[in-house]
């Protein structure tokens, strides 16, 4: 036997089943939905006879026997209907679709659970197949089989179905109930290209060299440079000849023959020659090198790219299923389905996408009899298309049904209280739309069960921001709604704000940031500790990026502080940075799993020089404000000398480690009374990092905390190079001589219990074991 | 062996003159000392299977301390380069992230990992990037130099670590002699676990 001409070995025959049953269910789902659209269109049945028929050859051989009937009975209908010439009816397609979608479910089954599944579905699947068997002999009718399909939802059996199509009959003039159709969309004509499975590492690294080959080529450029000073260098030599001869000339000094300046010159000349052909061959040679790493690195990242059409190929099926659910016609056009987008985008588009269609099935588009009514056509049209407009994905989602009425929408915001109603009446139509994006506002009052789920655009918008895009809405001159996103064509690349904090650059999406801006010393108020600022007449909290980022700040105290105001949320803050270093494209690439989920990071991407840069999550560097700020743990900026108070002396440090609030401020309160500098951490994990990142003079922990003990932490801060000789006290509620030992044995210096508080003994314990707050004061 | 192929026994005695001479030539006794050169050749060759068993190692300096590498977790030697903090992550031991011809690695300090003094009188030229591997696992360490690469006989390890630093003996598992001076054996796994420990 010859091999098979790809090395499939790797893969079971499940896997290849599975792989077989996701291209078939999906031609079956997409053309079924088209040829309920174009019933007549005979030409349209014979790729899903072909699929039907592949999947029940592949079914028999992984030997999934219960849906072997299945398949032969999906395949006998369309057989059947492209033969005998009958027109299949909704009822039967959504026979045909209940059978694709538990074909598509055997698929997902994994080892082991093929059993249970056929024993559940055993009854249902029989069902559909005797209902397969009517719809072929002409007995199904037109509704839809009254046992319930076991996957898709049980059709509305007994009602009324949308008119069917080829009812019209052509004798009776009636004005067209569907608008004219769109110039022919042509159908992809080439065939999907097989995709390569690769090992994401191998990718990753792949990318690593592509990019790492663009900084070297670019580096190339600098030798043309130096070739290009070798020139000079010649040329000055070459003019210092000349000059030399003239003066031997001018001075009547006779020179041999033949003139040996000649004979220099010639050979400077000579040199200067082959130096500029030489830098010219070289000049070529690097930009073609860069030219081709260029190109390489582009191709290398447009592999991530998947056409639009593979992340949208259920939402026809889901649009059909609910204008039938609803009792409307809709008709559902997708343009735009080779338009690349990343894989990673496409995969965020799903939910908001399934949430506006159905957002414009329910609720945009109306019933046949209203859109009669309107001399609008019964059918209604809803449009889902993506382009590449102006580096960026445009995806706009729209329809024709009843839109938004501005006058209703501003009365509501006006009745919610949100701004009063002499602002409402200037709001322009673009603004009023803005508003249905926002937390809670949501245009119909009852929840339905298709749109509603409490879901509403905010969410939408949410997401939207999330993939790094935006979205907005508008109302179409022809009556109906619009959204628009634009989204990012990619998320391999970044466009980034350098940013430098305690000396180092770190990369702060565009996205993500509100704005840069620049503020006095003296416009900085503070109040109980916290500062602030005004910026368009908000008050907006100071908070130095360091300390949230956890670094060690050399913060120098400065007159004017540059800062960038982050957003998330209701959360807005002020982030002072030490300066704003440029904007740049990154190819972001993920962290190394070793370093784990990394607080209020969220990739990383090498720089123009070919230096790692860390990207910053905004959202959860927002979050960590918060947290911060809640606990007290942040300090203040010094901005100017002047609010640099006491200087340079060093105070001791002394970190409190416990999980309760009221022993952290006691703790805190008795040693920074006493003059420490004292910040807390709320459990063992959390003193741990702090401890890494920042130098502390003590440790005071308690025993029982979640996450990292305090056993835990005396133990690991023994075993650390640098911390082990830091004094560590433990402070426990526990008073028994085991516990004692306990926390000695693990390396604590002294151990306190809790009535410890009441008097000088925490104190004067502290003062034991690291002398007075001021450094040098004990000495 | 195609001189195998000429020995006596195939050589026609009726061959013309040319023939002939070629065979006398190819028949000549080998020259004196050559079978001698030859056997020292081969024996060398055994020698250096025999060696499979010895080890070999890179020998890194730590300021003042000589460090052997096994040469099987060594990946590259590289030049300094700029090193990038991690937020929350960064200490004395794990420093952050550096690229290497376009990966990028974790970084960390030996020094700090061994508890040892910073070095003051490191040339900065020396100083090296060491990537080393274990298991997969890779990690970029700075290193003030790296020496050479060394064979060694198993049998020259020493056990006595009068001469490691107290903090770093937990890394290592003997001592071997190295033209610089004695040497302390890093132990491959318990080095990885200490740098992955430098994580959490």
């Amino acid at each position: 036997m010859t091999p098979p001409p790809d090395d499939l070995s790797g893969f079971s025959m499940l896997d290849l089943f599975k792989a077989e049953v996701e291209t078939h269910a999906a031609t079956l789902e997409q053309g079924l939905v088209d040829l309920e659209a174009a019933p007549t269109d005979v030409a349209r049945i014979e790729p899903l006879m072909r699929a039907a028929h592949s999947l029940k050859g592949a079914a028999r051989i992984v030997g999934l026997d219960g849906v072997v009937g299945l398949a032969h009975g999906m395949e006998e209908l369309l057989v059947k209907a492209q033969d005998g010439g009958f027109v299949l009816g909704a009822g039967a397609i959504d026979l045909l679709l209940a059978g694709t979608d538990v074909l598509r479910k055997t698929g997902e089954l994994k080892e082991g659970e093929t059993d249970a599944f056929f024993a559940e579905q055993k009854d249902a699947i029989e069902s559909i197949i005797q209902h397969l068997r009517l719809a072929e002999s002409g007995q199904l009718g037109d509704a839809a089989p009254a046992a319930p399909a076991p996957v898709a939802q049980a059709p509305a059996a007994e009602e009324p179905a949308a008119p069917e199509p080829e009812a019209a009959s052509p004798a009776t003039p009636e004005p067209p109930r569907e608008p004219p159709p769109p110039p022919q969309a042509t159908p992809s004509s080439r065939t999907p290209a097989s995709a390569v499975r690769i090992d994401p590492e191998v990718f990753t690294r792949m990318l690593a060299y592509a990019g790492e080959s663009v900084v070297q080529a670019r580096r190339l450029a600098e030798h043309t440079d130096a070739l290009d000073g070798l020139r000079r260098a010649v040329e000055r030599l070459d003019g210092r000849l000349a000059a030399a001869r003239d003066r031997f000339r001018r001075d009547g000094i006779a020179l041999p023959e033949p003139d040996p300046f000649e004979s220099l010159r010639r050979e400077a000349e000579g040199t200067l020659a082959r130096i500029a052909g030489r830098t010219a061959a070289f000049d070529e040679a690097s930009r073609h090198a860069a030219d081709l790493a260029g190109r390489m690195y582009r191709q290398v990242l447009t592999s991530r790219m998947r056409p639009f059409s593979e992340g949208v190929t259920h939402f026809p099926r889901m649009v059909r299923d609910l204008a039938r659910e609803l009792g409307k016609m809709i008709r559902f056009e997708i343009e735009g389905r080779d338009v690349p987008v990343d894989r990673d985008i496409l995969e965020r588009l799903d939910a908001p996408l399934g949430h506006m269609l159905r957002n414009a099935c329910d609720h945009g588009l109306e019933l046949p009899q209203e859109r009669e009514a309107q001399d609008k056509y019964a059918t209604g049209t809803l449009r889902l298309e993506a382009r590449h407009r102006a580096g960026m994905l445009e995806i706009r989602v729209e329809d024709d049904g009843r839109g938004r009425d501005p006058e209703q929408l501003r009365e509501r915001i006006v009745d919610r209280g949100m701004i009063s109603a002499d602002i409402a009446r200037d709001l322009s139509e673009s603004e009023l739309m803005e508003f249905l994006f926002l937390p809670g506002f949501s245009t119909r009052k009852e929840v339905t069960q298709i749109s509603g789920r409490g879901v509403g655009l905010d969410v939408v918008h949410t997401m939207v921001r999330e993939a790094g895009g935006t979205v907005r809405a508008e109302l179409r001159a022809t009556g109906g709604l619009r959204f628009i996103l634009v989204l990012p064509i990619t998320r391999s690349v970044i466009r980034v704000a350098v940013l430098q904090v305690a000396g180092e650059p770190f990369a702060f999406p565009l996205t993500q940031i509100e704005s840069l801006v620049r503020v006095e010393a003296e416009e900085i108020r503070a109040i109980e500790n916290r500062q602030s600022f005004e910026l368009d007449g908000r008050e907006i909290g100071l908070v130095p990026a360091a300390d949230v980022l956890g670094l060690k700040g050399r913060r120098k105290p400065a007159d004017v502080l540059y800062v960038v105001i982050v957003r998330s949320g209701d959360s807005e803050y002020g982030l002072a940075i030490d300066g704003y270093l440029g904007e740049q494209s990154l190819v972001v690439r993920t962290l190394d799993a070793r370093l784990g989920d990394v607080a209020n990071v969220s990739a990383v991407a090498l720089d123009s020089e070919g230096h790692p840069l860390v990207i910053v999550d905004v959202q959860d560097l927002v979050r960590s404000v918060d947290t911060l700020l809640h606990e007290g743990r942040l300090r203040t900026i010094r901005a100017t000398s002047h609010m640099a108070a006491d200087g340079r002396r060093k105070r001791k440090r002394v970190l409190v480690v416990d999980d309760s609030i009221t022993v952290r401020e006691v703790e805190r309160k008795l040693l920074a009374s006493r003059g420490y500098d004292v910040d807390v951490c709320v459990d063992g994990a959390d003193a741990w990092n702090t401890l890494r990142a920042q130098e502390y003079d003590l440790v005071l922990s308690d025993v029982d905390m979640p996450r990292m003990n305090g056993i835990e932490l005396v133990r690991r801060i023994r075993e650390d190079a640098r911390l082990r000789s830091m004094p560590v006290m433990i402070v426990s509620y526990k008073e028994s001589e085991e516990d004692r030992m306990r926390g000695l044995e693990a390396g604590a210096n002294a151990y306190l219990t809790k009535s410890s508080f009441h008097d000088e003994t925490l104190v004067s314990e502290v003062v034991d074991l690291i002398g007075e707050p001021m450094a040098g004061d004990d000495e | 062996m195609t001189h195998d192929d000429a020995t006596p026994e195939h050589v026609d005695p009726q061959l013309p003159e040319p023939e002939d001479a070629a065979a006398r030539l190819l028949d000549r006794l080998p020259p004196e000392a050559y079978l001698d050169n030859w056997t020292d050749t081969l024996r060398d060759q055994l020698k250096e299977e025999d060696r499979a068993s010895r080890f070999s190692a890179g020998i890194v300096r730590l300021g003042e301390e000589l460090f052997a590498v096994p040469t099987v977790n060594v990946v590259e030697v590289h030049p300094p380069s700029i090193i990038r903090s991690v937020p929350g992550r960064s200490g004395e031991v794990f420093r952050g992230l550096v690229s290497l011809r376009g990966e990028v690695h974790l970084c960390a300090s030996l020094h700090a990992l061994f508890g040892l003094d910073p070095a003051e009188d490191v040339e900065e030229e020396e100083r090296r990037l060491l990537v080393v591997r274990n298991e997969g696992e890779r990690w970029a360490l700075i290193v003030d130099g790296v020496l050479d690469f060394e064979r060694f006989d198993p049998e020259a390890v020493r056990s006595s670590q009068v001469t490691v630093a107290k903090s770093a003996v937990h890394f290592t598992d003997g001592v071997v002699e190295t033209p610089a001076g004695p040497a302390a054996r890093i132990d491959p796994r318990r080095l990885f676990e200490g740098l992955t420990r430098s994580l959490s």
